[in-house]
């Protein structure tokens, strides 16, 4: 019995988010990993106009300590 | 015209009066290359997702502005960068005009207003838990006591019993115990 997926949907375009802004952690957080990587659209189900936006946000967050680069088990 | 977002980072450990210094230094300098300030507020302190300089935390300082001349940035990320007190700096171009924001004032009393709901909310569930939590105890205690009453009667019979019982047997025993005492109390009588 094979199990079927969930559908993917665009989180941005669900809730009609236009712009991604690098200060809004929470929002960032989502689309990241336990361990701090950018998880790849084809997990997320970001359109790919939103995809780039999204992770210029995280890098510009990361720029300024608003995010972590990685996530070691040593520094939590 | 384009619109530019710098978040730059002061020392945490700073005072009021020498992280206004520092914002004042940053807002002539801003000035100075022809800047027209928008917004200039503090966004508070925040925990840093990596330490910078051996900092954990760091004051984070909004400064939006907009300019026509690209060349000034380059001046001025150049002097953000020379500043010793200011950990980290970002410049970021915005593509919508930003929102000029008052004093910080009516945004406390907004969150503020939003609190007290939140806790009044957070008052009524737990007032009606409180109540729930009551009713279900009462009526526990209700059964339990029904239980009780039920039970006690035969307990009761059977504790009511057994004392009979026993006191018919302790009766005897005594009877018995005190029967050789009077024997012997009779012997010393005789003798």
């Amino acid at each position: 019995m094979a199990f079927q997926s969930r559908k993917k949907f665009c989180f941005f375009k669900e809730n009609s988010i236009t712009e991604v802004d690098y200060k809004d952690v929470k929002l960032l957080k989502r689309f990241i990993t336990d361990q701090g990587k950018i998880m790849p659209r084809r997990i997320t189900g970001t359109s790919a106009k939103m995809h780039r936006k999204l992770v210029r946000a995280i890098k510009q967050a990361r720029n300024i300590a608003l995010m972590p680069y990685t996530n070691t088990s040593t520094e939590s | 015209m384009r619109y530019y977002e710098s978040l730059y980072i002061v020392n945490p450990n700073y005072e009021q009066e020498r992280l206004d210094e520092v914002i004042k230094a940053v807002a002539d300098k801003s000035i100075e290359l022809g800047f027209s300030i928008i917004n200039h507020r503090v966004w508070g302190k925040k925990r840093l997702a990596y330490s910078i300089e051996k900092h954990k935390y760091g004051s984070f300082i909004l400064l939006q502005f907009e300019t026509e001349s690209i060349t000034n940035l380059a001046d001025f990320e150049r002097f953000m960068i020379l500043q010793k007190t200011i950990l980290r700096n970002q410049t970021v171009t915005l593509s919508v005009k930003p929102e000029v924001q008052s004093e910080e004032k009516p945004v406390k009393s907004v969150e503020q207003k939003e609190t007290t709901e939140d806790s009044a909310v957070v008052n009524e569930t737990k007032e009606e838990t409180k109540e729930e939590t009551k009713e279900d105890s009462n009526e526990e205690t209700n059964v339990e006591s029904e239980e009780d009453s039920k039970e006690v009667p035969l307990v009761e019979n059977e504790i009511v019993v057994e004392t009979k019982e026993e006191s018919a047997q302790d009766g005897e025993s005594e009877e018995k115990a005190e029967l050789p005492i009077e024997e012997e109390t009779t012997e010393e009588v005789q003798e």
